[in-house]
Parts: C-alpha cells; structure tokens; sequence
C-alpha cells in the first residue's frame, strides 16, 4: 500500500469515528458531525463564499503581500548593513515572541474595525519569519562566489542580483511555507475581534448563535485556503527552486 | 609581459609578512607552475593578481602598466568550480560576459563557440548537478575563457578530481592551451601535474616569499605521460620533493 493511501485510509477512519461519536451524542452544536457540517457549508454556500471567503482571503493576500515586502526589506537592510542588523536582530526576536492573538485587541482599539487591524495581525505574525529566513539565506552566499563575482568586475549590485537573490530563494520560499499557515490564522483571529465579515467573524456569530455545525464549516474552509495556499508555493518551490539542495 | 617588482603584503590585522620583495616575471604565451607546499602563499600571488587583495609595497605590471589602471586584465579560475547551480551550463559560462555588459548577441555567440572548444556544446542546456566532477571544471575553464583577458591564473583546478579524470584534464588543458595562446599561471602543489604541463616551474620554498626558484623543464611539446619517465626528468621530480619537503620540515 502506498503512503498516501495509508493517510487516506486513517483520514476515513478519523472521520468516521468522529460521524459515529457525534451521533451518539446527539447534540449538534456541541459535537458536529462531518456529515453535518458538510450540509451547513452548502446551506450556507451563498453568504460563505460570496461574502465570507472573499473577505478573508483578501486580509491574507494582503497580509502576506505586505509581510512580504517588509520581510524582505528588513532582510536586504540587514544584509546590506551590519549596524541595521545589530540594531533589528535583538528587535525582531522580541516581536516574534509577542502572542498576536492577544494584542489583536489592541488593534481593534487603535484602528477600530478596519482593515489595518486585521493586516496588522497577520504581518505581525509572518513577517518576522519571513526576514530571519530570507535574511539567513543571504549570509549564506558562499564567499568564494562573492569573490569570484568581484574579478569579473561586478560591484555590490550586480553580486546582489546575480548572486544573492538566488542564494536565498530557497529560504524565502520556505519562510513562505511556513508563514501561510500562520496568516490563515491571524486573519481569523483578526476577524474574530474585530470585523463585519470573513470566516472568523462567521464562526464567532455562528458560536453564539449554537450552530456548531457552521463554525466547523468555516473552520473547513479556512484549512481548505490554507492547504491551497501551500500547493501553490510547493508547486513553485518545485518548478523554480530545483536548485535548493545545492546552495 | 607581467611583472612583481619588489612586492610586499601582509593581511589585513596580520603581522606576518606573505610576500616579501618579491620580484618575477611572466612571458606573454608561458605556461608556468607556481609550485609550493599548502599554506604557502600561491594563492595569495593570485588574490592579489585578481584585485581581491591589495599590495602594500612595490607594483605588479602588465605590459608595463600598473594593474591598479587596469581592467579585465586576468581571469582567474578557482579551485572549486563554483559554478551557479540556478544556471544552465550555458548560462555559466556567459556569466563574466553578463557582468562585463557584453550585449546578448554577442554572449550567446561566444559562448556557443567557447562550448565547442571545450567539447561540452551539447551540455549547454544542461544543469551542473547532470555533470561529472571533470565536465564541471571544464565548464568552469570555458567561463574563465570567456571573462575575455590573456592571462589565465589557475587555482589547482584539478586538486580536487580523482586521479584518472585529472590526468585526462591534464592532457585536455595542454591541448587547450596550444589552441588558446594565452598566458597560464596554474598553481599546484603536485610536482608531477608541475612537470607534466609547464615551460617552467617557479617554486615557492620560503615562508614569507622573498623570491622563486624558477626551473625550466627540458620537454618538448606536445607532451606524453611516458616522457616523465626519463631518467632526468625523474631527477627533476625527486629534487623538486626534497626542495619543498625542506620547507615543510624547517
């Protein structure tokens, strides 16, 4: 049997196991079964995707667009000059550790229900991965490269472009792996203390209103964004950075 | 012609001299082995050759100019490949070309020419990661090629291939060279690869370099494996171990 189908297999016994449990139970909004979850999110199709999705999926693209370039940014100062690294590092470690789930409010209090409140939570809890990765990635160009570079004439530009960018390629597309997961949850997060629309509001209001079968739903959809996001730069990792384990 | 007249270094934060007044010349057309035991200093001559480090004291003259007024004077092939795995062979070898600013038609047309003469045409598509140790450095040789002056410094390019392929590239670089007429400067601490390839040999023995020893090996071109089996030649060979094990053991 190949691997895949042994997670298939014990991906169909979990969730039968689980469909089985919450029949027992009897009490949807406590215990919700696959199955009726399944039949929330075409109820609810309509306000899920048309309203929800979109709005969610624009606070992480966002997000993560913004992330990105600050991330990179930071990375390229810090490369470029060691007194910005010495003044960023210790920085950075500080906010990585920072819990964004509870200063989210925080945000909500200073931008009150916009989107710079939501954006904030998921650069914050990316963007740092994102400049230690890509940041690491550039120190790792070999030096004997550099020099190689340098008695071809080239100056700090065109070493940068030639050379460093595509040293940490690898690690920028590993830092996004690793990110896109976080973003998803951010932005739910995000949406949960305050906004008008998106998964994780929907999953709050649908919490209070008991229906637990629709904040699985929701829930659903925002693992579903989350393993799409994932192929997506896998299949980019795969098809640009066949170089990966050479650097 | 190129010239070290009286050169003086030292690195940066070191106290212990490299070279010392060191003086030598090169002829245009020579192929010369810089030969010593590790840690010498050989690849130091090149650093500061290539412009990676600068001289302290006296000059080095190409054609009599200073190299300091000079661009793209030498290319230097290091002793790792080093070439660019996210590059297609091709794409390596245009790379001095690419930093030069050398307009695309031109590269790519150079280039095709360049893989020729090394025999890899058909590989210019190819990844490094599809090539044998051997083909990489001679991709590496064609780039050095291509960075376009008549000095050639090589860093024991082939220190690190196993023995057969180096005496296969050993041979392929001497015919190389009746092809390319340009100037070699190939360092090495292996005493045979000096006597097999060189005009002559400048022996490094001293620590910090004041001067080299330079000997003329008496073969003719081409040359054979088998012509390193005369009588004198083998004489060279022991002298030459007995002179740099000196300097090993003092």
């Amino acid at each position: 049997m190949k691997k895949n189908h042994v997670g298939l297999l014990s991906a169909l016994i979990v969730l039968v196991g689980w469909q089985v449990l919450s029949m027992a139970v009897n009490m949807t909004h406590i215990l919700p079964s696959p199955v009726s979850t399944l039949v929330r999110l075409w109820e609810l199709r309509e306000s899920l995707f048309l309203t929800h999705l979109p709005a969610t999926l624009e606070i992480i693209l966002l997000g993560m667009a913004l992330a990105i370039v600050v991330g990179l940014l930071l990375a390229i100062l810090m490369d470029m000059f060691p007194a910005v690294e010495a003044m960023l590092y210790p920085t950075l470690v500080v906010i990585q550790t920072i819990p964004v789930m509870c200063i989210s409010p925080l945000f909500v209090l200073w931008f009150g229900y916009s989107l710079w409140a939501r954006l904030l939570a998921v650069v914050l809890s990316t963007f740092f991965t994102i400049t230690i990765n890509t940041f690491d990635g550039l120190k790792n160009t070999k030096r004997e490269m550099q020099e190689l570079m340098r008695t071809y004439g080239a100056g700090r530009m065109k070493i940068f472009f030639k050379l460093k960018v595509p040293t940490a390629l690898p690690n920028f597309i590993t830092s996004l792996k690793i990110t896109l997961p976080w973003a998803v949850i951010g932005a739910a997060i995000a949406e949960w203390l305050g906004a008008s629309k998106g998964l994780g509001y929907f999953s709050k209001r649908m919490m209070t209103k008991l229906d637990g079968s629709a904040v699985f739903a929701s829930v659903l959809l925002l693992s579903i964004l989350a393993l799409i996001g994932l192929s997506l730069v896998k299949w980019i990792d795969r098809k640009w950075v066949v170089w990966r384990s050479e650097v | 012609m190129l010239a070290f007249n009286h050169v003086d270094f030292t690195y940066p934060g070191d106290t212990e001299k490299i070279l010392d007044g060191l003086s030598f010349q090169v002829q245009d057309g020579e192929f010369i082995s810089i030969l010593g035991a590790s840690g010498g200093g050989k690849s130091t001559l090149f650093r500061l050759l290539n412009g990676l480090e600068t001289i302290q004291g006296g000059s080095i003259e190409i054609d009599g100019k200073n190299i300091r007024e000079l661009k793209h004077y030498c290319s230097y092939m290091p002793q790792k490949d080093l070439l660019f795995p996210w590059r297609t062979v091709e794409q390596n070898v245009m790379l001095p070309m690419e930093v030069a600013g050398v307009d695309k038609a031109k590269r790519k047309k150079d280039c095709g020419h360049m893989l020729r003469r090394v025999e890899l045409e058909e590989y210019a598509k190819k990844y490094p990661r599809d090539l044998s140790g051997g083909m990489r450095q001679r991709v590496s040789f064609a780039r050095t090629l291509c960075a376009g002056s008549n000095l050639l410094l090589l860093d024991e390019p082939f220190s690190a291939l196993d023995s057969i392929t180096r005496i296969n590239l050993q041979e392929w670089l001497l015919r190389q060279w009746g092809k390319f007429n340009r100037t070699v400067l190939f360092i090495t601490h292996d005493v045979e690869e000096a006597i097999f390839l060189s005009q002559k040999i400048y022996v490094i023995t001293e620590k910090p370099i004041r001067s080299v020893e330079q000997i003329e090996v008496p073969l003719p071109y081409p040359r054979t494996r088998d012509m390193l089996l005369q009588p004198e030649i083998m004489r060279l060979k022991e002298e030459l171990i007995h002179s740099l094990r000196q300097k090993v053991e003092a």
